[in-house]
């Protein structure tokens, strides 16, 4: 099964209210993708086009391909966790394209049908995976991801509260059957969430650290997981610690990266390197970025763009704040 | 020898005093014709009556007042059809005297504007009422500031702010510091907001820090205001029923303040991380040195509401003066007797030399530098000031993309210009789009080179 780079999409405090659109029964698909019945091809399908986060169209696709392919073969634990996987993996895409601001006209519609019945999809899936007894740990993390995709966005107040606490706890089962399930991708999570939640609702930053440094031992090449390792030293403010592990993720490969997520860790890493005031290293992923995006064009930039009087470019330098 | 100095010390002081004029804009008539006639250095008077219509000025050191005579004010109403009310990128503007009603953008705002003083304006609706952004050394006083939907003074990006007697209520954060160093608020009533105040530090933008703010002497009370906030924006997110939120800057000190009958808590600080704000690895997240000195905390956290109030409710707790999320570093409380706080085990006592009590102002000892803008700059900060309140680069806001606009214009910038100062519309599903004639043709051409050749390049 692909390894999902889950997102955690954790807006604790966010009110992220309905989009534009109302909801209508029956709302048409967004994309007409081509209709395949063949489940080896849809497997194939499936395979490519979930990898390709920097289009829409694509991912949807691939997501619908997967919940058919689940449908086809409902006894197959395997095809129902990869196809949650892509319900989760395309959420997380379209959280990162469009966080949570409002797309009005068209482009709005569109992503309120999208989101929704991506939703929908996944919590079907999900009610089939709950029948599962014992759980795989990877139906546990999968779970959680899925419930903190599901809510970020759409979602109203009580709902985003209340993913947190079935996550966690999907996190830790998961962690307790096997920590090494989708290369350590639990301990990641659970980490990010500790690192994330106030210290009255879970929050702890030194287990935090412990999680992340498991991860890092159970999969020492995930670029991710070092990102993430170097935002839990920060937050216990072990500055040398960050800089030592922020130089290993410098030496990392990437190559069983998806190349959109290692675009945007590439962004993340290098703004981590200014923060730490590492400037040789921020250089080293500038250029590495720039050398991926000249060698794969058609990756997404997400350049900052300028609203209601706000962000942009620096109007008195021209330069883009968040370039490395 | 002194003598001779001073009397050339003073004289340019003189000379362009000498040289500054007044000028009347009679009721009724264009204000912008009577600022564009303006030089450097002159006062321009506004008499009462009603204005629709938007104004910007760019020339350095204007004074401009609206007059007011029997309890009639000058009143610009944009009648919620036009974007902004009075926009200023020049250098030394005073903007006094004014009622600033129904536009959908900014009531007033400055950018870019070094050594500006904003005083006793009202200013009713609107996204942000006053925004002062990109400014250095300034003086925000005496405003009454209502029913904002996002925040009814919002200093953005700035640094050495005074924002002081101020009046704010009915918004959804009554006062901001956002991404902003070397400031305090003090003596403001902030009442009947969704939050009080807001000391934030927002990702993604170009300045990438926020330290050095004082709180004092303030009454902060009422703020359980239903968040109105539109859903698209950040501000949607900002809890109900808080004092004041600090996300993010350091070096803050609280003081003096009268907080109360806030139901969710009396302050709140958290990490950018739990706020749910989108993750800049250039931003330190956290929110570290916040002393919350004594002060007069009456009744906070009977009922808390909203996310926030999930959260606490879950921990079985309330009543609650301050709430930390637990992950700032050198922060510290004043011992107050039936104080109850929660995240804060981690905190230390404060101790008597952290007072600011005396803190008297941000504001420079001498004038801020007063840079000449370029044309390049101008364009960028006019794109900024206005175009972006209705229009964002790769979607629709209101207007269409300026993906779309950039690829029907191509290199005409006479095209632009022509249609930005006098647009016809021409889509049925976009509202018709006020003309931007009283920007004037320089700043009309620099935007246009903008948009045209350096957006998105």
């Amino acid at each position: 099964m692909n390894r999902v780079s889950a997102a955690i999409c954790i807006t604790l405090l966010a009110t992220c209210g309905a989009m534009a659109e109302t909801r209508a029964a029956g709302e048409a698909d967004v994309f007409a993708c081509p209709v395949i019945e063949d489940p080896e091809v849809l497997a194939e399908r499936l395979a490519e086009l979930i990898e390709k986060k920097w289009d829409r169209q694509e991912m949807s696709c691939g997501a619908g391909y997967g919940y058919q392919l689940a449908l086809l073969s409902p006894d197959d634990i395997e095809l129902k966790l990869a196809a949650l996987g892509a319900q989760i993996a395309y959420l997380d895409a379209l959280g990162r394209q469009y966080p949570r601001l409002y797309q009005a006209g068209e482009l709005g519609r569109e992503l309120g049908v999208e989101w929704r019945a991506t939703g929908e999809r996944g919590e079907a899936l999900l009610q089939d995976l709950d029948r599962l007894e014992p759980a795989p740990a990877e139906a546990s993390i999968l779970k959680a991801a899925f419930l903190l995709a599901s809510v970020a966005q759409e979602a109203s107040v009580q709902e985003e509260f209340a993913a947190i606490p079935p996550a966690l706890q999907s996190l830790e089962r998961g962690i307790e059957s096997n920590p090494e399930a989708l290369d350590g991708l639990g301990l990641m999570m659970l980490g990010r969430l500790r690192i994330a939640l106030p210290v009255f609702s879970g929050g702890n930053v030194d287990e935090a650290v412990e999680l992340l440094e498991k991860g890092i031992e159970v999969a020492p090449e995930s670029i991710e997981m070092h990102r993430w390792m170097v935002e839990a030293y920060l937050a216990r403010r072990d500055n040398a610690r960050a800089v030592e592990v922020l130089a290993s993720a410098a030496n990392l490969g990437g190559a069983d990266i998806n190349p959109q997520d290692l675009a945007d860790i590439l962004v993340d890493l290098g703004g981590l390197a200014f923060r730490l005031e590492q400037p040789a290293l921020n250089e080293k992923f500038r250029q590495r970025r720039q050398a991926l995006l000249l060698e794969r064009p058609y990756l997404l930039q997400r350049k900052s763009t300028a609203k209601l009087g706000h962000g942009g470019v620096d109007p008195l330098t021209g330069q883009d704040p968040n370039e490395l | 020898m002194k003598r001779p100095l001073i009397i050339l010390a003073v004289l340019p002081c003189v000379i362009a005093n000498l040289h500054a004029e007044e000028l009347i804009v009679r009721t009724g008539a264009n204000i912008q014709e009577v600022i564009n006639k303006a030089s450097d250095g002159d006062t321009i008077l506004v008499e009462p009556g009603r204005y629709v219509q938007s104004v910007y000025i760019d020339k350095q050191d204007i004074t401009f007042r609206g007059l007011v005579e029997d309890g009639r004010h000058a009143e610009l109403d944009g009648e919620m059809r036009l974007n902004d009310g009075i926009i200023a990128s020049g250098h030394g503007t005073v903007i006094e005297g004014f009622v600033v009603r129904g536009y959908k953008g900014n009531g007033i705002m400055t950018q870019g504007a070094n050594n500006f003083v904003i005083q006793n304006n009202t200013v009713h609706g609107a996204f942000y009422g006053i925004f002062p952004q990109y400014g250095k050394n300034g003086l925000v006083k005496g405003n009454t500031v209502t029913n904002a939907e996002d925040a009814g003074i919002y200093v953005g990006m700035s640094d050495h702010i005074d924002v002081i007697d101020n009046i704010a209520h009915d918004n959804v954060m009554g006062l901001e510091f956002e991404n902003t160093r070397h400031a305090l608020m003090a003596g403001n009533e902030v009442y009947n907001n969704s939050t009080g105040i807001v000391l934030s530090l927002i990702p993604g933008l170009p300045v990438k820090d926020a330290f050095d703010q004082v709180v004092r002497d303030n009454i902060i009370r009422d703020n359980n205001l239903e968040n109105f906030a539109p859903a698209s924006s950040i501000a949607a997110s900002v809890p109900e029923g808080v004092g004041i939120i600090v996300v993010g800057p350091d070096d803050v000190t609280i003081e003096n303040n009268l907080i109360e009958n806030n139901l969710t808590a009396g302050a709140f600080v958290v990490d950018m991380f739990t706020f749910g704000l989108a993750s800049d690895p250039k931003v330190d997240p956290y929110s570290d040195r916040v002393r919350v000195m004594e002060n007069d905390w009456r009744n906070n956290g009977t009922a808390p509401i909203g996310m926030l109030g999930e959260m606490l409710t879950a921990t079985g707790k309330k009543d609650l003066e301050i709430v930390s999320s637990g992950k700032d570093q050198g922060s510290c409380h004043a011992l107050q007797e039936g104080m109850d706080t929660l995240g804060t085990d981690h905190w230390s006592v404060c101790e008597p030399g952290m007072s600011k009590v005396d803190y008297a102002s941000a504001m420079l000892p001498a004038l801020a530098e007063a840079p000449i803008y370029t044309a390049e700059q101008k364009g960028r900060l006019s794109y900024l000031a206005v175009c972006t309140g209705c229009h964002t680069y790769g979607s629709v806001l209101h207007g269409p993309s300026m993906q779309s606009i950039k690829a029907l214009y191509g290199d005409n910038v006479d095209a632009f210009v022509e249609y930005v100062a006098n647009p016809v519309r021409k889509r049925r599903d976009f509202p018709e789009m006020p003309g931007q004639r009283y920007l004037g043709a320089e700043t009309l051409e620099a935007v246009a080179n903008y948009v045209l050749f350096e957006l998105d390049q």
